[in-house]
């Protein structure tokens, strides 16, 4: 058994396909060996900005031998009569390369045959390693390949030298015209030569010498480590995401933080236009105090060691003083224009091809503001400042800032009606109404905000619908379904028992202005079964049960607000004997009802016989008042035990009462009676669905 | 070094790498690539290299030389090199130490940066090159050209000289660069610089820049048509410097603008026509 290892040394691999490729070549790599019969402790992959590496441990030398059963001609034509070997006998011999001695006959289900054994030797493994390695290669994908060198050849970015090592021994093959080696080369700028490797442990040992760490979480820990502790020196962290993260490690094949100062004059710009430059300019970490407020420091991170990083750290500096002074230049030129005076612009920017300007869109946001307003109760300076934030929602789009950083639309946006004097709540609004823009992402701070971001979205996603550029497949241009789960972020996070969707969608729609009628109606429908689908997928990331979302989500979309407070309530009583036995009385009557033939769900009280429907029907009125005042007061713990208190009305009646009795006036007043229990629990969910465990041992 | 050296030295590093030294292209253009030397050169078979500088306006950057780093006009070092040696990424680094920079005292990154020029059917895979954060060049293998699949592709490679001029020189601000021991950057360059914008900016006529656009998009038109290629594709260069003057005059609406550049653009179907026929009948362009 021998160490294998494969790198393939490339010019510099975008720092975003980097960790996909590692994981990739291993996952390739694991199942293309199962081909083979070669056994391997395990297989490690590794990639820096210059290489991909695949390291498999303790690797079989050899296949083993088997031995094969070879079929031959049927014995009938191979055979004499008197058991002398014929033509074809031979010949099976000859072409199998055994004795004929070795030849015997086996029954098939065809009949006789003659058969022999053979023993196939196994391959070695440098034979397949010739073979495997460049089909790994060819194997990996990347979301974007280029050309270099052949027509035939496409990688990520130009391969430049190859090293496959089993043992000591080199496996040699030739891929996109380069030839394996038992070299590689160490971080560029320190060492341009070649370095010579024995075998795989001393390529791990060269390399680290060289200035390369191969290990992505050795990097990325290097660099979180360092990043925090030097931050600490001026009484602050570093801010980053994941991604940024990422991307800034996968930059470096050595990485070497370093703190940089940012000088006074420059910094005097918005916090958020300065963090864009950090970031996208420096590829650098912004360093914010414990309130959140930005440092007049970052973080950079060099490729390579410490050594000289002085001269590397005032080369930043000096760039980050240019850049600012560009972000100045443009803040100062903004703020020069008045926003409204943009709006009147905004007839010149396209929103979506088919769906006019963005000054259309500013007009219908406008009347959907007007429209919602009164419907969620704001009061009559609530939807004036709706109206306004609305009206200069999408200015910011035509700011130079925006052009610079376009990710700062919306919240530069609101810096500039705050400073034109706008009310707190009008640019509170607009800075939010981009939020959220993912699932964990922050929420708008006001209601305001968060009704500017809703008719946002929602004219936006009927306005995909209406013009037939809705999702289909993995085919989704505009991001509907992210879109789809924004507007199920923003509705749950708003605290009402029911919110006007369904109408506000329509509005919406008829503002698109489809071809007929019935358009509207369908459109609305796909947009209604689209959103549910949305709210499920958001429920189960929040590992809300499929049964209990099937249970919220069969209610009206209307009530879309409460899906999620209600499954979380549900979720916890998930062990309960009460919800179990709601649940299948719920059952029990959707079975029931399934069959029956209704007509009316009137009850008629002198029809009433038993004492057990009488008690159910007294249950039902009184539990209805208490379900629906707690429905008001958004009190969901409540009427689950509310709704408990049912639970043994409804047993008794049905060990006493036979609802489908022979008199058809007391089969239907029994009938109507459970279609207003059924219609009492749907109130708060669909109980039916959940899935009880008894029901599951069955 | 001073910015004339920097010059020598970078034609000579890549005249010594079999690279053809050429001149200036004579138009106005934003940018080395435009340049037929490079646009119309990395068609076809056969291999090519040149190195050349290319003066490069882009009138919106202008800041009538009152800002230390914006320029209307600046100068690009241009490379081609069809096919690309294999360790052009070392022979890059090579000319960056002939410039007298010692590399292991700085950092070097190539960081993602693809580009595409929907107009001329233009784009490319590469990155852009950081010396210690700064932008210096940007690093392109082209893999189409008037929407033809390159083959074999070529590698283009463009320094900004004056941000590589300030770097070296270590300045603050690009007038003063040393041009040589006894001129600045500014000496030469500044009152240029500021008339250019105050044309750009103010003094421009819009009218008569609407009026050029038209005769020379007409001219340009007719003789694409009649398979002239190099004066027709001059015609287009006109345009679009007319174009970039009149976007920095704030002079197009939006729409005008998207109107605008779907005309350029069809001067560069026309352009490419005549390449690919001229591709077809194996008139190879570089032959």
């Amino acid at each position: 058994m021998k160490d294998y290892l494969l790198e393939i040394y490339v010019e510099e691999i975008p720092a975003r396909f980097l960790n996909n490729a590692v994981k990739d070549l291993k996952t390739i790599a694991e199942s293309e060996l199962t081909k083979y019969n070669l056994h391997y402790e395990n297989i490690s992959t590794f990639g820096t900005p210059r290489r991909l590496a695949l390291c498999i441990k303790n690797l079989d030398e050899n296949e083993p031998d088997t031995e094969e059963e070879i079929k031959g001609p049927p014995a009938s034509i191979a055979i004499g009569k008197n058991g002398e070997h014929l033509v074809p006998f031979k010949k099976f011999a000859l072409s199998a390369d055994v004795p004929e001695k070795d030849l015997y006959i086996k029954e098939t289900s065809k009949g006789n045959y003659l058969f022999t054994r053979k023993i196939v030797k196994g391959r070695k493994a440098e034979d397949i390693l010739k073979i495997f390695s460049p089909w790994l290669i060819k194997s990996l994908k990347f979301p974007k390949t280029m050309h270099w060198d052949s027509k035939s050849i496409k990688f990520v970015r130009p391969i430049r030298s190859l090293l496959s090592l089993f043992g000591e021994d080199l496996v040699k093959f030739t891929y996109a015209g380069v030839e394996t080696e038992n070299s590689t080369y160490g971080l560029r700028i320190n060492q341009s030569n070649k370095i010579k490797i024995k075998d795989p442990a001393d390529y791990f040992k060269k390399l680290k010498e060289n200035y390369v760490i191969l290990s992505y979480d050795e990097r990325k820990n290097n660099v979180e480590k360092n990043a925090h502790a030097l931050a600490k020196k001026v009484n602050g962290t570093p801010l980053y995401s994941n991604d940024f993260l990422e991307e800034v490690v996968n930059l470096t094949e050595y990485p070497t933080p370093f703190l940089a100062t940012i000088g006074k004059e420059e910094f005097s710009i918005p916090q958020c236009i300065s963090i864009r430059v950090i970031e996208d300019h420096m590829k650098s970490f912004p360093c914010v105090d414990i309130n959140g407020k930005l440092l007049p420091y970052f973080i950079g991170v060099r490729n390579g060691c410490s050594d000289f990083i002085e001269i590397v750290k005032r080369g930043y500096e000096k760039v980050i003083k240019a850049r600012m002074l560009d972000g100045k230049f443009f803040f100062e030129e903004d703020k020069k224009i008045s926003l409204p005076t943009l709006v009147s612009k905004l007839s010149d920017v396209v929103f979506l091809k088919e769906l006019g300007t963005m000054k259309d869109k500013t007009d219908r946001l406008i009347i959907l503001s007007d429209y919602i307003s009164p419907k969620i109760g704001l009061n009559d300076s609530g939807s004036k400042a709706l109206k306004r934030s609305a009206y200069l929602s999408k200015a910011d789009l035509l700011t130079n800032v925006v052009r610079e950083f376009p990710d700062l639309q919306g919240e530069i946006g609101g810096i500039y009606a705050e400073l034109q004097g706008e009310e707190t709540e009008v640019y509170e609004a607009i800075k939010d109404q981009y939020l959220p823009r993912f699932a964990d992402d922050k929420l708008p701070k006001t209601l305001i905000g968060t009704c500017l971001s809703l008719i946002d979205k929602i004219d936006t996603l009927t306005g995909g619908f209406v013009v037939g550029i809705a999702v289909s497949g993995s085919k989704d241009p505009y991001g509907l379904r992210r879109i789809g789960n924004s507007v199920v972020l923003l509705l749950t996070s708003i605290n009402m028992e029911s919110f006007p969707l369904k109408e506000l969608v329509q509005v919406s729609i008829g503002l698109h202005k489809p071809k007929k009628e019935i358009e509207t109606e369908k459109i609305s429908k796909d947009i209604d079964s689209f959103l549910k689908e949305r709210a499920k997928g958001i429920l189960k990331e929040k590992n809300i049960r499929y049964d209990i979302i099937n249970a919220v989500t069969a209610l009206p979309l209307d009530l879309i607000v409460t899906y999620k407070k209600k499954a979380e309530i549900l979720m916890n009583h998930i062990n309960d004997e009460e919800l179990a036995s709601i649940a299948l009385a719920n059952k029990r009557v959707n079975n029931i009802l399934q069959n029956a033939d209704i007509s009316s769900k009137i009850i008629d009280k002198k029809l009433l016989f038993e004492k057990e429907e009488e008690c159910l029907f007294d249950a039902i009125q009184n539990t209805k008042i208490k379900v629906e005042n707690g429905l008001k007061q958004m009190n969901y713990e409540e009427i689950i035990k509310i709704l408990y208190g049912l639970s043994p009305v409804i047993s008794k009646f049905f060990d006493k009462v036979l609802v489908m009795d022979n008199d058809e006036k007391i089969r239907k007043n029994r009938l109507a009676m459970l279609i207003n229990l059924k219609e009492l629990f749907l109130k708060f969910a669909d109980f039916s669905t959940i899935v009880i465990e008894k029901e599951k041992n069955v | 070094m001073n910015f004339q050296e920097m010059i020598f030295k970078l034609e000579m590093f890549w005249k010594k790498q079999g690279c053809i030294l050429l001149l200036p292209f004579d138009e106005q253009i934003g940018a080395g690539t435009l340049s037929p030397y490079t646009y119309l050169r990395v068609l076809g078979k056969k291999p090519w290299a040149t190195v050349y500088l290319q003066p490069s306006r882009r009138p919106a950057d202008g800041r009538y030389g009152e800002n230390p780093n914006r320029l209307y006009m600046h100068h690009q070092m241009q490379v081609i090199m069809k096919p690309p040696p294999k360790d052009i990424q070392e022979i890059y680094l090579n000319s960056l130490r002939s410039l007298g920079l010692k590399l292991v005292r700085h950092e070097i990154k190539f960081i993602e940066d693809n580009w595409e020029t929907a107009v001329l059917g233009a784009q490319g895979i590469g990155w852009e090159v950081r010396l210690d954060g700064l932008e210096i060049t940007q690093f392109t293998y082209f893999q189409q050209a008037a929407g033809i699949d390159l083959d074999p592709v070529s590698v283009e490679i463009t320094y900004g000289l004056e941000r590589l001029a300030m770097f070296i020189q270590k300045k603050d601000n690009v007038f003063d660069i040393q041009w040589n021991d006894d001129y600045t950057y500014g000496d030469l360059r500044k009152d240029m610089e500021r008339e250019e914008c105050v044309y750009a900016f103010e003094t421009s006529d819009p009218d008569k820049l609407f009026n050029l656009l038209n005769i020379y998009e007409e001219e340009g038109v007719n003789n694409l048509k009649k398979g002239i290629l190099y004066p027709g594709y001059q015609y287009l260069l006109k345009c679009s410097h007319i174009f970039n003057l009149l976007d920095a005059r704030g002079a197009i609406s939006i729409s005008e603008r998207v109107q605008i550049i779907s005309r350029i653009r069809k001067m560069a179907n026309l352009t490419a026509n005549i390449v690919l026929r001229k591709e077809e009948n194996n008139e190879g362009l570089s032959a």
